[in-house]
């Protein structure tokens, strides 16, 4: 593709740049952290810890929002946002040691307003042991634990060094927690048990009404799987997904607006949605069609003062 | 027959209370898909993925026209447009084929189609617009881009006489093409996050629009990956590539015209996104999610030390400073 001349006269011009970075470099061996990689992983470790608590704000929030759609599939949403070094993305492990501290153990970052653990004065650096006397040794635990009737939960847990025992409420919700993957993807998606986010969704969406709808729409899938007992794929499934999760986001505070269909963001970026012939992710016009027409639907139920439940005339939710 | 005149009707009187059964209703749904497909909507749909694209080519045709010096010899004569034909749009990068989504974005006919004109360019100073088809180059037809690139390298360094039409009418026009640094620069679509090269030509996917705040950064980030391909012909092996293009990137990025002072800080903020880049890596490339597979991750093997971007700062700091310095001058 070029000829030998060429190509001496293009390395002239870039020998004179190499010989300068060289210079600067000095010999590139791998060695211990520089201050400036370590400012990059505090950096990376900050919006990794930003996200994982903007997600699981939005989900335990739509969880208990949407508590009497997924019968018998509900669990404890104490509304904690926890860390667990391991469960850290792999190039984030040692900045959260050092920040954190060594020991593998579930601790607490932050609280969400008006929800049981910050009502019974839980908060961040507290470390939690064990959940109505079931120990925990990992975030998914405390997310999701088995629902009892009990009216309240004993949590064991380690603050200041001491153990000590705080009873919380038992508030229920889905069990449908969500986990953050380290992954530029935009993407997520549901399995049945558990709603999967990519951070390049949270990249690429920023705002919390955008999110809170995939978060509605993935649960939406798993309460259609769990109810009808099959995988809910299809036009039709994803129509209902996208409907329920309306209903879900709107219903858990989240005031939507035509521009949040984010998903419909993704159509515009990613054509490969739109000619895509199986059944994932149909065609985008009509599906943002259908969530105007949604959100009509649940705006004239606010007015009128009806419950925002969507129509399952049609039997698929019973 | 019977369920598309159910759905029309039910579209026409659909008040908020039909908005479920429409949802729920296989049949209706179907419908509302045919009817979407020529709505207002389907076309904003097309008309983002043409932003994307147009936006990539504006960006990407400053850096390598206006950085032309950097490249030496190593250029080819460029148009500054952005063509397609029915078959151009097929498999990219190991990306999908894009060539429905092409046809219904740009509704192309047989031959070549102008899709964008660079504002600044040649041609555009000669009034070719988009939807122009070019018919003739150099007093020969062409019918697909292959031909039209090596007509246009014959062509070089003179004066070429054009044939585009409009509306069944031909123009002629004559115009010198610019040499620019060889390297193309193509939207691919995909979701991932970083530009990425395959040593001749570079991809922008979604995730990069989506988070080079201006046009300033997204051309620092295509800058790099030039960069990258004008590395990998020398001649000579380079000791750093990662170091090297970071420096004849900002080098080109700024000949360019860009501004590359907020460099710095936005790789530190692409950094953040994607932590695994940070450290220098030797054996193994750790965990890169795949640009090409749709959340799919793979590990490749790379027999010399990657240098991470940490260890890269300090001196993308002093080549933007000195930069920034010599411009003042």
């Amino acid at each position: 593709m070029m000829s030998k001349a060429c190509r001496s006269r293009l390395c002239r011009v870039l020998s004179s740049t190499f010989i300068a970075t060289s210079l600067a470099l000095g010999c590139a061996q791998p060695s211990a952290p520089t201050d400036e990689e370590l400012a990059l992983y505090e950096k990376g470790l900050d919006r990794w810890l930003e996200r994982t608590a903007q997600l699981q704000t939005i989900s335990q929030r739509i969880r208990v929002a949407g508590k009497d759609l997924c019968g018998a599939e509900i669990s404890p949403v104490l509304g904690v946002v926890l860390i667990r070094v391991p469960e850290l993305p792999r190039s984030l492990r040692e900045a959260g040691k050092r920040r954190f501290g060594p020991e593998d153990s579930v601790r607490v970052i932050g609280v969400l307003e008006g929800f049981p653990a910050q009502r019974a004065g839980l908060r961040a650096g507290d470390e939690i042991l064990g959940v109505d006397g079931n120990r925990v040794v990992s975030t998914p635990h405390v997310y999701g634990g088995d629902a009892t009737a009990a009216p309240k939960l004993a949590l064991r847990i380690v603050r200041g060094g001491e153990t000590t025992e705080v009873s919380v409420e038992n508030r229920l919700g889905c069990s449908y927690a969500a986990q953050l993957v380290d992954s530029e993807e935009i993407n997520a998606y549901a399995d049945g048990t558990r709603v999967v986010f990519f951070n390049g969704l949270l990249r690429a969406f920023v705002r919390d009404e955008p999110i809170a709808l995939v978060m509605g729409h993935e649960i939406g899938h798993n309460i259609q799987t769990n109810t009808t007992g099959q995988r809910s794929g299809g036009v039709v499934g994803e129509a209902r997904a996208d409907y329920i999760g309306a209903y879900l986001a709107e219903r858990a505070g989240y005031r939507l607006t035509r521009g949040d269909f984010g998903l419909a963001e993704i159509e515009f970026a990613s054509p490969r949605r739109l000619v895509a012939k199986a059944t994932t992710h149909p065609t985008g016009p009509a599906r943002v069609l259908a969530f105007q027409r949604t959100l009509a639907e649940i705006a004239s139920k606010r007015e009128s003062g009806e419950a925002l439940m969507p129509n399952v005339a049609a039997g698929p939710l019973r | 027959m019977r369920a598309l005149g159910v759905g029309t009707l039910a579209a026409a009187l659909c008040a908020t209370a039909c908005a479920s059964q429409l949802l729920l209703d296989p049949q209706l749904s179907t419908a509302d898909v045919a009817a979407a497909r020529t709505s207002t909507f389907g076309s904003e749909v097309l008309a983002r993925f043409r932003e994307n694209r147009a936006r990539v080519r504006r960006v990407s045709y400053q850096l390598v026209s206006r950085g032309a010096r950097l490249c030496g010899d190593f250029r080819l004569p460029d148009a500054g447009m952005l063509l397609g034909t029915k078959d151009s749009f097929r498999s990219f990068l190991g990306g999908s084929d894009l060539q429905d989504i092409a046809n219904q974005a740009y509704e192309l006919e047989d031959g070549i189609t102008v899709l964008y004109v660079v504002p600044d360019s040649v041609l555009a100073a000669h009034d070719v617009r988009a939807g122009d088809v070019l018919a003739e180059v150099g007093g020969q037809k062409v019918a697909t881009l292959e031909e039209l690139n090596e007509r246009l390298f014959e062509l070089r360094e003179q004066p070429v006489p054009f044939v585009f039409t409009r509306g069944g009418r031909a123009m002629a026009v004559e115009a010198q093409l610019p040499l620019v640094c060889g390297v193309p620069v193509n939207y691919s679509g995909d979701f991932g996050l970083m530009t990425f090269q395959d040593g001749n030509t570079v991809a922008v996917p979604y995730g990069m629009i989506d988070a080079a705040a201006s046009d300033d950064e997204l051309g620092i980030a295509i800058a790099h990956q030039i960069a990258h391909v004008l590395v990998g012909f020398a001649s000579e092996p380079v000791p750093d590539p990662e170091a090297t293009a970071d420096r004849v990137g900002l080098l080109l990025a700024a000949e360019a015209g860009f501004d590359v002072s907020g460099a710095p800080a936005f790789w530190e903020r692409l950094a953040s996104e994607d932590p695994w880049r940070i450290p220098d890596s030797k054996g193994f490339q750790t965990e890169r999610p795949s640009a090409f597979l749709e959340g799919g991750r793979n590990l490749y093997p790379t027999l010399q030390l990657h240098v991470g971007i940490g260890r890269r700062m300090p001196a993308i700091r002093a080549t933007v400073q000195e930069i920034v310095a010599s411009s003042r001058r």
